[in-house]
């Protein structure tokens, strides 16, 4: 998976989505607080004057125009609670007259004016007006109905602040996701980079805020590409360097063999012709190595896999002679001709060193078997050697670099196999090595992955 | 024969020095390109070789001028780089061969020759090296270290292939195609028949077959030594 490449190591602690709610929605939720507290407050008092001022024209209207003893429309539980007023009227002794509810008893009438009294289990706001004849006319409104407008009021001042909480989390994880997106894209261009092309990012759909982010990383890359250049020309200007004073050692050892025509030291010299011959191929592959590791200089096309075992045997055929090594194609006959898309160097670059290493490890008189064959749609080829194999505990290990098996005789210099690995890999093909279960010796298999 | 070496480092230059005069080569030796420049408009060297890493004045611009002065002089060059922009550079200007360190110095005496043989444009009927399996293609001889013996139409003809680029690997189909004409009927053991019958003539490794590939003429076979 590839995103889940971008995640690994890094546990999830941050979400710009999450960080943003959890600071916004409490936010909005306390500015929905505040501005219930605040409408509920002035709602109170608008609610009071404006139910307070109807309460005085209809006290004052009754008392002023002798409205009936007995108020004709009776009241009820239910619409008490929706706000409807009670009226009373007393006679000048204080006796109750009337009442339009009879579930408010009449008690002593009292004071002219506005009051809040509790009566019938209720609280009421009251007027109290004094009549014509010297009657008093008292009415009523419950107090809960009078709150509760209030508090109805605020809740409906606090509404669209609730309402918007949840469009500005959609909106916000819109917003996120986009973001998100765009980063993503950013690490997977940036996951891409290899060392063989290093590419600054593009900051075309890259948001503002982590351009700063992208051109710095930019910036690390141009001097990551540097500094593998400075490499790889170090390397490559080193193995240079150290031709010279070989070929003069070779040539003066040389000179030396003349010199000591059939005397005792043959053996020692064959010993340190053997030790620059281990210098010169350790020279030579870290060419090859820092070579591979730049930028490949053909674009990768289809490749007749037979024709380079074929050129790969002939270019290692003089040294399997020298070694006294059989070394040999054994391909299926009747198959269609197998290709691969890649480029021919690095396709040679893997063969050669494999069979190369198969050579060099397989003892005079030894056999090397390179099997070219189709298993399914799978291109395979087997280098099979008739040398020591490689003991279990190490076959992981081989692939590091100068990595040299404990105790191995031949003039390796422990890069062969990292660069036949990279290589293959390059051309889409996975290198496996197994012991010989019939024999000693070592099957290097490539095969295709696709 | 007399040789200018161009060499600035001490003891590679003193190395082939007393290997080139041992081998019977008068050496001169220089070891800036300035020098060199000089020493090939005086002398008459038979064969010059240059070294490209050189100290003020590179191999390649010693090449260079050489040439536009229009000296013939045979010219091998010794470097240390292989890149292969650098050996179709020194191609380029006029050099008759390269080589790479470290070389074996029986390999830099095989190429010094070959390259004055080839200046000297002697018509060069003989393919081979000295001293190893030759074949004359005027009088369609082999030539086993310089003792010649006849060849029949179909031995010179599979001898020819094999040589015409030593070490090349031919499969039986090739070869087949190079001895025996059009239509004519090929029985199945003709070819291992002649290449038994070249085997007894010249050494049991002169021919050497590679499975599942073909048969090939090393470059320095010996060849009789089986």
């Amino acid at each position: 998976m590839k995103e889940g490449r971008l995640h690994a190591g890094v546990p999830r602690t941050f979400s710009i989505w999450r960080r943003l709610l959890w600071w916004l929605v409490p936010t909005f939720l306390a500015v929905a607080v505040v501005t219930a507290a605040l409408s509920y407050g002035t709602f109170t008092h608008m609610v009071a004057d404006f139910l307070d001022g109807q309460m005085v024209q209809l006290g004052d209207s009754i008392a002023r125009y002798g409205q009936p003893t007995a108020p004709s429309a009776q009241v009820d539980d239910g619409a008490i609670a929706k706000g409807d007023y009670v009226v009373q009227v007393f006679e000048p002794d204080g006796r109750p007259v009337a009442t339009s509810w009879s579930g408010l008893p009449p008690g002593q009438p009292l004071r002219p004016g506005l009051h809040d009294v509790r009566a019938g289990g209720r609280a009421w706001r009251v007027y109290v007006a004094a009549g014509a004849g010297g009657r008093t006319i008292q009415v009523f409104q419950s107090s809960d109905f009078r709150s509760g407008l209030a508090v109805e009021r605020a809740g409906m001042a606090a509404v669209p602040v609730l309402v918007l909480v949840p469009l500005l989390m959609l909106v916000m994880l819109g917003v996120a996701r986009g973001i998100s997106r765009s980063l993503r894209a950013i690490g997977q261009q940036a996951a891409r980079q290899d060392a063989h092309s290093i590419e600054e990012l593009p900051l075309a759909h890259v948001p503002d805020e982590i351009r700063p982010l992208v051109a710095s990383f930019n910036d690390l890359l141009g001097r990551l590409r540097d500094s593998f250049v400075a490499q790889r020309r170090f390397v490559q200007d080193a193995a240079h360097e150290l031709r010279t004073p070989i070929a003069a050692v070779r040539v003066q050892l040389e000179n030396l063999r003349d010199e000591l025509a059939g005397s005792a030291g043959n053996r020692q010299l064959a010993q340190l012709e053997a030790g620059l011959q281990r210098a010169q191929r350790l020279v030579d592959q870290l060419l090859r190595m820092s070579r591979q590791e730049a930028a490949p200089t053909e674009p990768p096309g289809p490749v007749d896999v037979e024709a380079q075992v074929r050129d790969s045997i002939h270019g290692l055929i003089a040294l399997a002679d020298r070694r006294q090594v059989d070394l040999g194609l054994v391909a299926q006959e009747g198959d269609e001709a197998a290709t691969l898309h890649c480029t021919p160097a690095d396709l040679r670059s893997a063969l050669d060193n494999l069979i190369e290493n198969a050579v060099r490890y397989t003892p005079e008189g030894g056999v090397v078997d390179v099997h070219l064959k189709r298993e399914d749609a799978r291109v395979v080829v087997e280098v099979v050697d008739t040398g020591p194999g490689i003991p279990p505990q190490y076959l992981a290990r081989v692939f590091d670099r100068f990595y040299r098996v404990p105790g191995s005789q031949a003039e390796g210099s422990g890069l062969g196999l990292p660069i036949a690995q990279a290589a293959a890999r390059r051309c889409g093909l996975r290198l496996s090595l197994r012991n010989r279960g019939d024999r000693s010796g070592l099957a290097a298999r490539l095969e295709s992955t696709e | 024969m007399r040789v200018l070496l161009v060499e600035d480092d001490e003891m590679l230059g003193q190395g082939l020095h007393e290997a080139l005069s041992r081998k019977g080569w008068s050496v001169d030796w220089v070891k800036e390109g300035a020098l060199a420049l000089s020493a090939i408009a005086d002398g008459d060297y038979a064969c010059v070789l240059l070294d490209l890493g050189l100290p003020g004045m590179d191999g390649i611009e010693v090449l260079r001028r050489v040439r536009q002065g229009g000296n013939k002089t045979p010219l091998l060059v010794l470097t240390a780089r292989d890149a292969l922009d650098q050996r179709i550079d020194g191609l380029d200007l006029g050099a008759d061969d390269y080589l790479v360190k470290p070389y074996a110095l029986s390999e830099l005496l095989a190429r010094m020759r070959a390259v004055i043989r080839r200046r000297d444009g002697a018509a060069q009927s003989v393919i081979g090296e000295d001293g190893a399996l030759q074949l004359d293609l005027g009088t369609r001889e082999v030539l086993i270290q310089g003792v010649r013996s006849q060849l029949s139409a179909r031995e010179f003809a599979l001898l020819h292939a094999l040589m015409e680029r030593s070490g090349t690997i031919l499969s039986r189909e090739q070869l087949e195609n190079r001895i025996y004409g059009w239509g004519e009927e090929v029985g199945p053991n003709a070819l291992d028949v002649l290449i038994h019958g070249m085997r007894r003539k010249l050494g049991a490794q002169a021919i050497r077959n590679v499975r599942g590939l073909g048969w090939r003429v090393e470059p320095r076979s010996a060849g009789g030594s089986a």
